[in-house]
């Protein structure tokens, strides 16, 4: 903990000055330089546990810690002092807590379906500022390569096709290729909210973190190796392709096969977000915000109500329209609901391929750390009725009965199995935009919780 | 005695020429400058139900001409013989068929205040009382609900109203849901961005570019424009109709 020189008050990072500054007096002093620590590979840090669910964060002695960011619970977290591997770098925070705040506001004006609760100015208030951690890999390429290409030419009534080789020795190297190495921090978020800009990163300094809270390292370096390769691979291949040896060629294969990456594990850094969790019940949605850019991901869940009151609202004005456009046949009624019918199903099947997903934690490859056992939920009965739905459209065209009932009541079906669908692709929904409250593999943890 | 056998025969004679009405089934009156006619070749109606259905298209000719026509045999379409019917009268009305060979109703009006969707309300409505047999019935009413459209009343279109609401409710739906699913995404950084804002280093040594072959293309610079535009034929009108 730092203290001032002049009245011994509390020193926090300042973001707009980007100084040390005394909660007293205000007085600003620069971040002490620890370049002779930065040859220690630990350093002491006071660790916070919640009791809910295991989730840990580093912090300062100043004050107790009185929520979860990573369950959203309201307990004061228990602490302990532990030796934490010493980042070699950090990205001190840029943007600041009511920069961050106008940030989400304007996100949430865009979605109306969002809880009010995710709206209230107290709640956005809850912005805290961590400091995550992120290994950062370097990459090399050193690979011969040989490509195909051809080149069109006009010259009257005959086009000169010439066709090409280009071989070469393409040499690339990455360093610092940055990926989230917290268990707690999504996968899916911490993606969405880089790139960091790496050349305002500076030596780690424990000054940066002063007022604000550090997450820890927990996930094997190697688990994101293919990520990693896969960046250094797709960007050198780009460059490749825009090279001036082989402009104005059109490149007949690719060289995606032929650049082969190799990762070395790198170093920490610690880099800021601006961290918000909503807990609703047994589910929990993540807002982060870059704290150097501004870049924003967020979960956004659904308020069922409000869909539904949306809905309505603009079903009013198409309603008007339709019966000024539209006077429908009931056969084209009832091939109009199968089509949308249709429509409903290709949605609910996009939307149970990612609700497996998100169930089984299938793109977040640091939730080994979590436990998992979320409930079973599932839109498959309802891609059943529509399926059937379907074939009695089908079979009610193909016969074509002179009465009009039929073809109702296959609209009839239709239209209901498209409001059961889509009532429970929005129940759903929620479940894909949200996560389960975490249970980290963590000392300190509630089995039961 | 000579001159009453006369008279007698000559009485006779103008008799019969008065009273051999010619064996058609077209019953055509004039009321104003429009025609309204009657051609029953299925006969379907009864004469009183003829002379029925002509007060009830009286009230129709103003708007112009008016024909009922019914037939047994039809080698085209309900909605092109309905067509052709109305351009023998002029143009310009509205013919109300009943389709026995193809068995379908039809109503095809030149009128801009009775539209096609009119036309398929209306013989959504009446088309159950072809189907009963009470071809009589469904004629008459379709004339009823015509006149009322003209005379800028509304006729009931339950159906259409009901199937316009349910289809507005499952449009909002699936809009708002896409929509929702849409604006929540989160766009993953690409492999570009996240390279250019690390230290990165590129080169490219003993490059190489040769010259492995050469094609020669003739390129065809016949016209591949024109041909034929057929016109689209016939005249204005629209209808709706239904099967029984």
């Amino acid at each position: 903990m730092y203290t001032c020189k002049g009245c011994g008050g509390y020193l926090r990072f300042d973001i707009e000055s980007q100084q040390l500054k005394c909660d007293s007096c205000e007085t600003l002093s620069p971040v002490p330089d620890e370049a002779d620590q930065n040859m220690e590979a630990e350093y002491t840090a006071k660790i916070y546990t919640c009791p809910s669910c295991g989730g840990e964060l580093m912090g300062d002695d100043n004050e107790a810690v009185v929520f979860c960011s990573f369950c959203g619970s309201s307990n004061v977290l228990t602490e302990r002092y532990e030796k934490e591997s010493r980042p070699a770098k950090i990205i001190p925070f840029k943007i600041t807590k009511d920069h961050c705040k106008r940030i989400y506001a304007d996100k949430l004006k865009s979605s109306p379906f969002a809880p009010k609760e995710l709206k209230k100015p107290e709640f956005i208030d809850s912005f805290r500022g961590i400091y995550m951690p992120f290994y950062l890999y370097d990459a090399h390429v050193n690979n011969n390569i040989s490509i195909e290409g051809e080149k069109e030419d006009e010259s009257g009534v005959k086009k000169i096709i010439t066709e090409y080789e280009f071989t070469g020795n393409v040499k690339s190297s990455y360093e610092g290729i940055p990926h989230d190495a917290s268990s707690s921090f999504a996968d899916d978020i911490s993606e969405s909210i880089v790139p960091y800009e790496d050349e305002q990163a500076v030596d780690f300094a424990t000054g940066y973190m002063s007022g604000f809270y550090g997450d820890t390292a927990d996930v094997d370096k190697d688990i994101y190796a293919e990520e990693i390769k896969t960046i250094a691979r797709e960007d050198t291949v780009k460059k490749v392709e825009e090279a001036r040896a082989v402009k104005g060629i059109t490149l007949k294969s690719s060289v995606d096969d032929q650049i082969v990456p190799e990762v070395n594990d790198g170093v920490i850094g610690m880099y800021p977000v601006w961290f918000l969790s909503y807990r609703n019940k047994d589910r929990v949605a993540y807002a982060a915000i870059n704290g150097q850019t501004g870049k924003m991901a967020l979960d956004i869940p659904v308020d069922v109500k409000k869909y539904f009151m949306f809905t309505l609202l603009m079903a009013i004005p198409l309603f008007l329209a339709l019966n000024f456009l539209l006077t429908l046949s009931p056969s084209i009624m009832m091939v109009i609901s199968g089509v949308f019918a249709l429509i409903s199903l290709i949605i609910a099947g996009v939307t149970q391929s990612n609700l497996s997903d998100a169930l089984s934690g299938a793109n977040d490859k640091g939730l080994g750390n979590q436990r998992q056992g979320q409930k079973k939920k599932t839109v498959k009965p309802f891609m059943v009725i529509m399926v059937i739905a379907i074939i009695a459209v089908v079979a009610t065209f193909i016969l074509k009965p002179v009465s009009d009932i039929p073809y109702y009541l296959v609209s009839l079906i239709c239209i209901v199995a498209v409001a059961l669908t889509m009532t429970s692709l929005v129940k759903v929904y929620n479940v894909i935009s949200t996560r389960p409250l975490p249970q980290f593999k963590r000392s300190g943890g509630d089995d039961n919780a | 005695m000579i001159m009453r056998k006369m008279i007698s025969i000559i009485a006779a004679v103008f008799m019969l020429v008065v009273l051999a009405v010619p064996a058609f089934a077209d019953t055509t009156s004039k009321v104003s400058a429009n025609d309204l006619v009657i051609i029953d070749k299925a006969e379907l109606f009864s004469k009183s139900q003829e002379r029925s259905l002509q007060e009830q298209m009286t009230g129709l000719c103003e708007y112009g001409d008016t024909i009922v026509y019914t037939m047994d045999k039809n080698a085209t379409s309900t909605a092109s013989a309905a067509d052709a019917m109305l351009r023998k009268y002029g143009n310009d009305g509205m013919v109300f068929v009943i389709d026995m060979d193809n068995r379908e109703i039809y109503l095809f009006t030149t009128y801009d205040g009775l539209t096609a969707g009119h036309c398929k309300s209306i013989t959504d409505n009446v088309f159950k009382y072809a189907s009963d047999g009470d071809y009589f019935t469904c004629a008459k009413t379709a004339l009823e609900q015509s006149q009322t459209v003209l005379a800028g009343q509304r006729i009931a279109q339950p159906m259409k109203y009901i199937n316009n609401a349910l289809l507005a409710v499952i449009v909002a739906m699936i809009i708002n849901f896409i929509w929702m699913a849409t604006t929540s995404r989160k766009s993953r950084a690409s492999s570009y961005e996240v390279a250019g804002n690390v230290k990165s280093k590129f080169s490219i040594k003993n490059s190489n570019l040769r010259v492995t072959g050469t094609r020669v293309v003739h390129v065809d610079l016949s016209d591949l424009s024109g041909g034929d535009s057929s016109s689209g034929g016939g005249g204005g009108g629209h209808g709706g109709g239904h099967r029984f």
